[in-house]
């Protein structure tokens, strides 16, 4: 059910908060305490959940208006903060971290009258595109419980995915929203770099970190989103305000807009069968009337991936500086000396990922070494944002697939450097800080099918026996939401109608 | 390639301990990940000025006064170690 139909289901009394939070604590029990075990979850928020719900469905019989989510069930990814609900990133360090404040997304979430279900797994600190760093171990695919789920935000798309919640937020610093939302046939949203305050959200790359909504389809993307932006002043980059409609624009069809592919996305790596259902889409957008071009994105793909991987390993290093034992978080007892509690706690409670990245970024910003990885790094990403400003003075959005393949069988990329170009075509839009959606593209052969989560059948825009979903990605120029969802929500209705 | 003794001391300043075969492990991936970072060098950018961020804002500005946090306290509390409403940490100065 879509979270608008919901919402108004909850408001006339056709159905009530209760009963919704009560049906989706029901999924989540059964999928996570059954034998498959997806592990979305880290912390079930049960009891403050069903408080909550008693206030909006009490506020509703006195006749108050519940918010725009009033009742609405979703999840949070457990890198965002919440008042006195356990806080880990995934991470030991943080294993009994029990934030003092909500993130301010999650406090426009509540104020809206939606009801954090659950805080979901991910991969440690969000270091990842799979969902198998995580401390609490991997998340499962619910459609092929042997593949992975996509990350980082894992638990937040699969929660979703089974319904477990009717929307989640993840977040997305270089794809953590859109992978999941390939791998799982749903919509995540990843919004201009300062639409959404980051005040509350455990830091990655600072210059690259957003708060992005994964729900079931675009219109609830685009609701989750008008529910979240907000100017903060203590976040000095948030330059969204409060209020402004994101589904305004979706009815407006496809006829007109221009629409560019870059070549690119034909380079080594795109499987056979997902460039088919590309390609398909493109037809598809013909067919409404747009205008779709092939064009040429020097950056896009490797080099965008090298920037990253270059950039957010650096910010890394300095953002996890923080994890030290000292203000928050474990602490290893046995130690001598302050320096010996560091590099003790440290080595103990952060996980082999984090200590790559962190390393690699040390390594890129050494002295030596800077000029060659660190500087170099950030020339090309002025390169981008220059190639990005010419492409959208010409078309209105850039159509790419989200990942090479479908979901990938769960350990197998043990070398990080291949799991590193899973985010192929999704760095470029966060070096960038332009918008970008994940959408449902198609089905691809399912080549090892392993077992489905019981209770998804009957639905086939959730699951097809012998199928994996694929996602399409969309881009749009800074601040241009609205054409980004018109565009994706346009396309979305002829790929369920295929 | 990165060898171990950079492995060593890239890990020394991230204050991370590694043993033996992590810092062979490391090694290999690092010189690997490192490797690919190549792809950057055929890029022309002897012209281009290095780019920070994202959102061309310069100069977020706000009157300089002091606010009361009233979580303060709070935030002491729930550190690993604290005494008299401060963090508890080993010495700093060593005797």
């Amino acid at each position: 059910m879509k979270i608008v139909e919901l919402k108004d289901r909850i408001e006339r009394g056709e159905t009530t908060a209760v009963k919704a939070v009560t049906e989706c604590l029901e999924r989540v029990a059964a999928a996570e305490e059954g034998e498959e075990k997806i592990n979305a979850v880290i912390t079930l928020n049960r009891e403050q959940a069903l408080k909550q719900a008693r206030e909006i469905d009490e506020k509703i019989k006195r006749g108050e208006k519940p918010g725009m989510l009033g009742g609405v069930p979703v999840a949070v990814k457990d890198v965002l903060c919440t008042k006195n609900v356990k806080t880990t990133a995934a991470s030991r360090i943080l294993s009994d971290f029990m934030p003092t404040y909500d993130a301010t997304c999650v406090s426009n979430l509540k104020q809206e009258g939606a009801i954090i279900v659950a805080k979901t797994n991910c991969d440690e600190f969000a270091h990842g595109a799979s969902g198998e760093n995580s401390a609490y171990g991997s998340t499962k695919n619910p459609l092929d419980i042997s593949r992975v789920a996509g990350g980082s935000s894992s638990g937040s798309g699969a929660i979703v995915a089974y319904g477990g919640a009717a929307g989640a937020l993840g977040t997305d610093t270089g794809g953590s929203v859109r992978v999941p939302a390939s791998f799982m046939g749903l919509t995540g949203l990843k919004p201009t770099y300062g639409r959404v305050s980051r005040k509350g959200l455990i830091a990655m790359c600072s210059s690259t970190d957003t708060v992005a909504p994964i729900a079931n389809n675009v219109e609830d993307a685009a609701l989750l989103l008008t529910a979240i932006s907000s100017k903060d002043s203590c976040d000095a980059t948030s330059s969204g305000f409060r209020g402004k409609d994101f589904s305004l624009d979706l009815l407006k069809g496809l006829k007109g807009l221009k629409i560019a592919y870059p070549k690119e996305v034909f380079g080594p790596g795109l499987e056979g069968e997902v460039k088919q259902v590309f390609l398909d889409n493109l037809e598809r957008l013909r067919g409404q009337g747009a205008k779709v071009e092939k064009i040429s994105l020097e950056f896009l793909g490797e080099p965008a991936v090298a920037v990253y991987y270059i950039l957010v390993p650096s910010e890394i290093s300095s953002n996890l500086a923080r994890f030290d034992g000292i203000c928050f978080g474990e602490r290893v007892k046995e130690a001598e000396s302050l320096k010996e509690m560091y590099v003790k706690t440290r080595t103990e409670y952060l996980g082999d990922e984090v200590k790559r990245r962190i390393m690699l970024g040390n390594y890129s910003l050494s002295a030596g070494y800077y000029d060659a990885y660190y500087n170099k790094a950030q020339k090309v990403r002025r390169l981008i944002r220059e190639e990005v400003k010419r492409v959208f003075t010409d078309y209105d959005l850039v159509i790419t697939p989200t990942t090479i393949g479908p979901a990938f069988k769960l350990g197998q990329k043990a070398d990080p450097l291949s799991m590193y170009l899973v985010d192929m075509y999704l760095t470029y839009a966060s070096l960038a800080g332009i918008p970008a959606v994940s959408l449902n593209g198609g089905w691809v052969k399912n080549k090892e099918e392993g077992r489905a989560l019981a209770g998804l059948e009957g639905n086939e825009n959730r699951r097809r026996p012998g199928k994996l979903p694929v996602g399409i990605q969309l881009m749009a120029n800074w601040w241009d939401e609205e054409t980004l969802l018109r565009g994706a929500y346009g396309l979305e209705k002829l790929v369920n109608l295929a | 390639m990165i060898s171990a003794k950079e492995v060593k001391k890239i890990a020394r300043l991230s204050y991370i301990k590694l043993n033996e075969r992590e810092v062979e492990k490391f090694s290999k991936e690092l010189s690997g990940i490192v490797d690919f970072f190549q792809v950057l060098k055929k890029i022309e950018t002897e012209k281009v000025e290095p780019m920070m961020g994202t959102t061309e804002l310069t100069d977020v500005l706000r009157q300089d006064k002091a606010k009361v946090c009233p979580r303060a306290n709070e935030l002491v509390k729930r550190a690993p170690e604290n005494k008299d409403n401060y963090f508890k940490t080993k010495p700093i100065l060593e005797r």
